[in-house]
């Protein structure tokens, strides 16, 4: 027995350390796979030294073709290859009963070691793979992916006739018209663009992207210089922006037809932002209640949410003024909810214990003979 | 349209089951995630074709009975994986994907420099991972019988890859030996094979020399002696259990009392990693992490000491059968330093008397006596070691 006290918790650390993990340090069996240096004891490695019956026939697991070979074997049962742990849960009974016996875990396999080892380390690793994500074979830079829209959902979002009128005043910082036929592209890919958890630039980018395609690193650096703010200036006639001050390429002409490629995307851009604040109806706890107009061919259709936290949950509540008779339908994560009235007037949703931060959409109807809604989006802020 | 793709592929399962594998995946996509219709039934369709081939093909699953169990059970695993991606999106879920695989085959790349470092095998796991996006997407392809030329161009059939390449990944591969391992873990040993080899030898010397004065103690003659020792009992399984158990108790035991940073510690210990990159990993300064050493055996002592005596002692040769490890001699002082309570209580210990019992004859609780019998054992462990 040691007679130092220490060398005892040394001999208790050097046991739980294997000694085999230093005889693995050797050079000549480093580079032999793990299934053969660590993880079988000597009598069980023998088994595995070319000459020995039935060796020649089993590869290590290290050599090219081995786990196609397995991949590709009929005879192989293919639950065997499922990562059970990640979803059966039994591993320890599963796994640890291979301790006993000629197959042996090396000490850092054993589950509740590397597991403990990959949290740690996946913990650091995401700090460092945070600042330069990987690139994917097919991409050369990383980049956002969006929902497709397939074409059902698309002609269901072209406007109707009598939701366009709002289009004619829009609140933009130039005084140019633009055409209706763009306006109507825009307000179609806005109402799309708004139900999406995106930064307000992405979304600008998405809701101009089919007018310009092909022009994306442009329509995203106009896209910043928007969302930097911007004010026009009636006496020089230039848009000033408000990161690099006048810019005089930018001195507007009267249409938009006449407008340069670039100038038109400032303006569908500057058109897509006005839209897609006037689609939103954004609560928080902080500003519980928002309120958007829409003007249509019967009048005006006002929306109003209001969000309230109460004890044990939250309250949004929207009430909809509808210039004709109409229907509200309010849906998102596994909520759905209708309420309608025949004529002109008042209509109420109330939905309990939403997702915070979620973006719920709410559709507008008006029992007219085009059926087209209109959709909203509100997002819940926590 | 999807009958007829699952007949086309000569699946011999239940159509009826098919339909409703791809009815539940269906439905969830639609409600979870925004994507388009089509899009939904794609991603649908492939996966209710996957689970559809294992549930056919496992002879472990037909001779179950509960084929569409099996197959329920493996499309919701695939389905949580995929809406887990397409909630994290796009950066990031190559972030989580990245960070899982690097963690997986981290110890097994091994940097041709001279010495181990954190940066080192990342720069390695970076040239690794980017192949093995290769190899998973074709494989895809190929399992999923898409054209050569398919990528994703969806955030849901970016999803989709991702949770692919993840399940790829873990596939498990039955080895000649009977055991399985992770294909990522044996194509990164592939790949760690094809580093220049004369940096073996300069690796074993990092291994020994990069600890620092404090931490050379753990690699002293004595305790390499002791190794040595110890490779006689190597293969006794009984050995191996113990040893297991052990390590996994101590973990235990450090996780119990909220010492997870002591935790972290025996975990990167325990995969040999030097000094110098165990630090890069948890973030310290060497001084730190000497602190946290002294932090850890603190516990190692006082685990070796407390509920885990039995445990340990077995291990030292030392259990009571033996008298603590100690000569007839040593024995005798040692009782004679017991007050009559605690003599009491080593009687009952050798009677093997349960706590609750040993508590209630000495009007103790269970605590109390968990103490007293450290305190004995502590005794032992002084005069054992003079």
């Amino acid at each position: 027995m040691n007679r130092d006290p220490e060398a005892n918790i040394l001999r208790l650390l050097a046991w739980l350390l294997d000694p085999k993990d230093f005889e693995d340090f050797v050079p000549d069996s480093a580079f032999v796979s793990d299934e053969i240096a660590n993880a079988s004891p000597p009598s069980i490695r023998q088994h595995s030294n070319p000459g020995n019956s039935n060796s020649d026939r089993q590869p290590t697991s290290t050599e090219e073709g081995t786990v196609e070979d397995v991949l590709l074997d009929d005879s192989v049962d293919p639950l065997d290859a499922e990562d059970v742990y990640g979803f059966i849960g039994d591993r320890n009974d599963t796994r640890e009963g291979q301790t006993v016996g000629e197959q042996t875990l090396e000490i850092g396999e054993i589950p509740a070691v590397q597991d403990r080892f990959q949290a740690v380390l996946k913990r650091r690793l995401q700090t460092t793979i945070e600042s330069k994500p990987p690139l994917f074979p097919w991409e050369t830079e990383v980049c956002e992916y969006y929902d497709d829209f397939s074409d059902a959902t698309t002609s269901r979002l072209v406007p109707a006739g009598f939701w366009t009128v709002q289009l004619q005043n829009l609140a933009l910082p130039v005084p140019v018209n633009i055409p209706e036929s763009i306006l109507a592209v825009l307000l179609e890919q806005c109402q799309q663009v708004a139900q999406f958890k995106l930064q307000e630039g992405a979304k600008l980018v998405r809701a101009v992207e089919r007018l310009f395609q092909d022009r994306f690193q442009t329509v995203n650096q106009l896209a910043e210089m928007v969302l930097l703010g911007s004010r026009f200036n009636p006496q020089s006639g230039l848009l000033e922006f408000n990161h690099r001050g006048p810019v005089d390429w930018i001195n507007f002409p009267s249409s938009y037809e006449a407008a340069t490629p670039a100038q038109q995307m400032l303006l569908s851009l500057l058109a897509a932002r006005q839209l897609i604040r006037d689609l939103t109806l954004t609560v928080s706890p902080i500003q519980p209640t928002t309120e958007r107009q829409w003007q249509t061919d019967f009048g005006l259709l006002t929306l109003e949410a209001n969000y309230r936290i109460v004890e044990g949950g939250s309250r949004l509540q929207i009430q909809g003024e509808l210039p004709y008779g109409g229907s509200l339908r309010f849906h998102g994560l596994n909520t759905e909810a209708n309420a309608q009235c025949s004529v002109s007037g008042f209509v109420n949703l109330e939905l309990a214990d939403l997702m915070p931060n979620e973006t719920y959409a709410l559709e507008v109807q008006l029992q007219t003979q085009e059926r087209t809604p209109l959709i909203f989006a509100v997002c819940l802020m926590s | 349209m999807l009958g007829s793709r699952i007949a086309a592929l000569s699946i011999r399962g239940d159509l009826r089951s098919v339909e409703a594998i791809f009815q539940l995946l269906f439905s969830e996509l639609r409600q979870y995630t925004r994507a388009s219709e089509q899009n939904c039934s794609e991603v649908a369709t492939r996966i209710a074709t996957e689970v559809t081939r294992i549930c056919t093909q496992s002879p472990r699953i037909q001779v179950s009975g509960q084929i569409e169990a099996w197959g329920i059970r493996l499309a919701r695993h695939r389905l949580e994986q995929c809406l887990q991606y397409y909630q994290l999106g796009s950066r990031q879920g190559r972030v989580e994907l990245h960070s899982t695989l690097s963690a997986i085959v981290y110890r097994y790349i091994t940097p041709p420099q001279a010495q181990s470092s954190y940066q080192a095998r990342l720069a390695l796991i970076e040239d690794f991972l980017q192949g093995f996006y290769i190899e998973a997407l074709n494989a895809l392809r190929r399992e999923a019988q898409l054209p050569p030329t398919y990528s994703p161009r969806t955030l849901l059939e970016l999803a989709e890859y991702m949770a692919f390449v993840e399940r790829y990944g873990k596939r498990r591969i039955q080895l000649p030996s009977g055991r399985s391992q992770q294909l990522i873990v044996l194509r990164s040993q592939t790949f760690s094979q094809q580093q220049p080899p004369e940096t073996l030898v300069d690796m074993e010397l990092a291994a020994e020399g990069a600890f620092s004065d404090s931490e050379s103690t753990w690699n002293t003659a004595p305790v390499q002696q002791v190794r040595e020792v110890m490779v006689a009992g190597e293969t006794d399984p009984t050995y191996e259990h113990l040893r297991q158990t052990v390590v996994k108790e101590l973990m235990q035991y450090l996780e119990e009392r909220n010492q997870q940073d002591c935790a972290d510690y025996f975990a990167l210990r325990l995969q040999d990693l030097p000094a110098n990159e165990i630090e890069e990993i948890l973030n310290l300064t060497p001084r730190q992490r000497d602190y946290l050493q002294q932090r850890f055996k603190y516990h190692l002592i006082r685990f070796a000491l407390g509920n885990q005596w039995e445990l340990v002692h077995q291990w030292l040769e030392a259990d009571l059968e033996r008298n603590l490890g100690m000569t007839p001699q040593q024995w005798q002082i040692f009782t004679d330093k017991l007050n009559t309570k605690q003599q009491n209580l080593l009687r009952m210990k050798q009677q093997e008397l349960p706590i609750p019992e040993i508590a209630e004859k000495l009007g103790l609780t269970a605590t109390q006596v968990q103490k007293q019998w450290s305190k004995v054992l502590q005794i032992a462990w002084e005069i054992r070691n003079g």
